[in-house]
């Protein structure tokens, strides 16, 4: 009865299952360890192999370099209702860069910033950046005028007004832009931590999964790939799902 | 408003128009349309520039919207859908950080205590528009500007929402400037109708006596009148 509730649940066990009579078909333990010693790994990579904090770095990076993009996001499209110009040039801007993929403007940012935390940041602020604005300003070139001119008859100045009104009006495509953005910055942090190896005291998940490459652990990549699909059930399901429901779904934008 | 021109590129819509509106009057607008009916409310509350000539407003030029003309639009998305009812209603006085009137009695006056919880996505139309009204009257504005509000409502809501405006302008005293192209809409609750013609504004005063009884002759005779006047 349980587990007809739960299909999801199920599905997990099933693909266990299924992944276990394959390994044990296969019998390559360096291409594919069965199930248990690849959880096994991972509780011991978790306990003893610090797993946790390279998942904590990379996690950091992100959640640090994504409010850095929220706020010029917000900045620009302040700076867009106000005047034609700049939604005019950041939408050209836009244009050129948001096509261009994370990992390859890898090589001008290390040049610009070093091997370290600072191209980290601009990565992952080029990764979120330009899907936040291409959402944000579809949204404000059809917000309701009607809206904006309540603000105007309450004497509202344009801080005020984005605050207040095109901040919530605009939340559908915000939170989507977001969700676009953030999984592009996994991407990249990934690709980028790979790149780099060490920065500073430690490394990210992706110089983890490097590692255990080299000295050819398969459970613990394994492991470490669990992590990556936890971060990112984590996000999706509880924090963006979260949000949606305190937002959008009460205000019935999403039905 | 003296000497109002307004032109929309080559096109002239007002040439130095010249027109007063005293307070406390309840002023319905009627026009074919794309005669300029908005427009011409637009320029009242200053949403829509002048390209010549001057709003006075209580001895005082004005060229910006403000919290003392309040303009009520048709289409439904002028409430904000992230707050309720009240909220919505409430939101000026917030902003304005002024004491307006008392909002539990509005929700009462204005049927809408049962809903004061609900987001707009959950209302009707009529109640949406008399949401509108309530946010609209609660910080005691001196004018009311309406943009046909009830121009996408069934005929039952248009009339039960009628009767419930008529009374907030008497219990509230405000001026109103109802824009419509309904004529007999525009009979039921104008002292002074207006009919819009190109480039002149024919100022009639409204000769029935309330309550104004669509199916009542004189009613009907008049609305004749009005409707040949209008070209």
């Amino acid at each position: 009865m349980y587990f007809m509730k739960n299909k999801k649940l199920l599905y997990l066990l099933l693909l266990i299952v299924l992944w276990q009579i394959i390994s044990m078909i296969v019998d390559q333990p360096q291409l594919m360890p069965d199930s248990i010693s690849i959880f096994q790994k991972f509780w011991e990579e978790m306990i003893n192999g610090k797993l946790w904090l390279y998942a904590f770095y990379s996690f950091a990076a992100i959640i640090i370099g994504l409010s850095i993009s929220i706020i010029l996001s917000l900045a620009i499209a302040l700076l867009s209702i106000k005047y034609t110009w700049s939604m005019d040039f950041f939408k050209f801007l836009n244009s050129i860069l948001h096509p261009l993929p994370g990992i390859a403007v890898l090589p001008v940012l290390i040049i610009w910033f070093g091997v370290g935390y600072s191209s980290i940041f601009a990565l992952i602020i080029h990764s979120v950046l330009w899907p936040i604005l291409t959402n944000l300003f579809s949204a404000i070139e059809t917000f309701p005028k009607t809206l904006s001119k309540v603000g105007d008859n309450y004497e509202m100045g344009i801080l005020k007004k984005f605050i207040f009104i095109y901040i919530p009006g605009t939340m559908p495509s915000f939170i989507a832009g977001i969700k676009t953005g953030w999984a592009r910055a996994f991407r990249a942090v990934i690709s980028a931590e790979m790149f780099f190896g060490i920065i500073g005291s430690s490394g990210g998940i992706g110089w983890y999964l490097v590692k255990k490459r080299a000295f050819l652990d398969t459970s613990g990549i394994f492991a470490g790939l669990i992590v990556i699909i936890l971060i990112g059930m984590f996000l999706e399901s509880f924090i963006f799902d979260r949000i949606e429901k305190l937002t959008l779904e009460k205000w019935g934008f999403k039905i | 408003m003296n000497n109002i021109t307004k032109t929309f590129g080559s096109k002239v819509v007002f040439r130095n128009l010249n027109i007063e509106i005293e307070q406390g009057k309840f002023i319905t607008i009627v026009g074919k349309s794309g005669i300029g009916k908005s427009t011409l409310l637009g320029i009242i509350g200053s949403f829509e520039k002048v390209s010549d000539g001057k709003i006075i407003f209580e001895d005082r030029e004005i060229k910006k919207p403000d919290k003392n003309r309040i303009m009520i639009f048709q289409s439904f998305d002028q409430l904000m859908p992230w707050k309720t009812v009240r909220e919505n209603i409430e939101f000026p006085l917030k902003h304005l950080d002024i004491e307006g009137l008392d909002i539990e009695n509005i929700l009462i006056e204005l049927d809408l205590k049962d809903v004061e919880n609900h987001y707009p996505y959950q209302l009707s139309g009529g109640m949406k528009q008399r949401v509108a009204i309530g946010r609209s009257i609660i910080t005691k504005p001196r004018m009311l500007l309406m943009d046909e509000p009830f121009g996408s409502l069934d005929v039952g809501t248009r009339y039960n929402l009628q009767r419930l405006l008529m009374h907030v302008w008497d219990a509230y005293k405000m001026t109103v400037v109802f824009v419509t192209h309904d004529v007999n809409e525009a009979v039921v609750l104008g002292n002074d109708i207006w009919i819009l013609n190109e480039n002149e504004i024919l100022q009639i005063a409204n000769p029935i006596m309330k309550p104004r009884d669509i199916s009542d002759v004189n009613f009907q005779i008049f609305v004749r009148e009005l409707v040949q006047k209008i070209k």
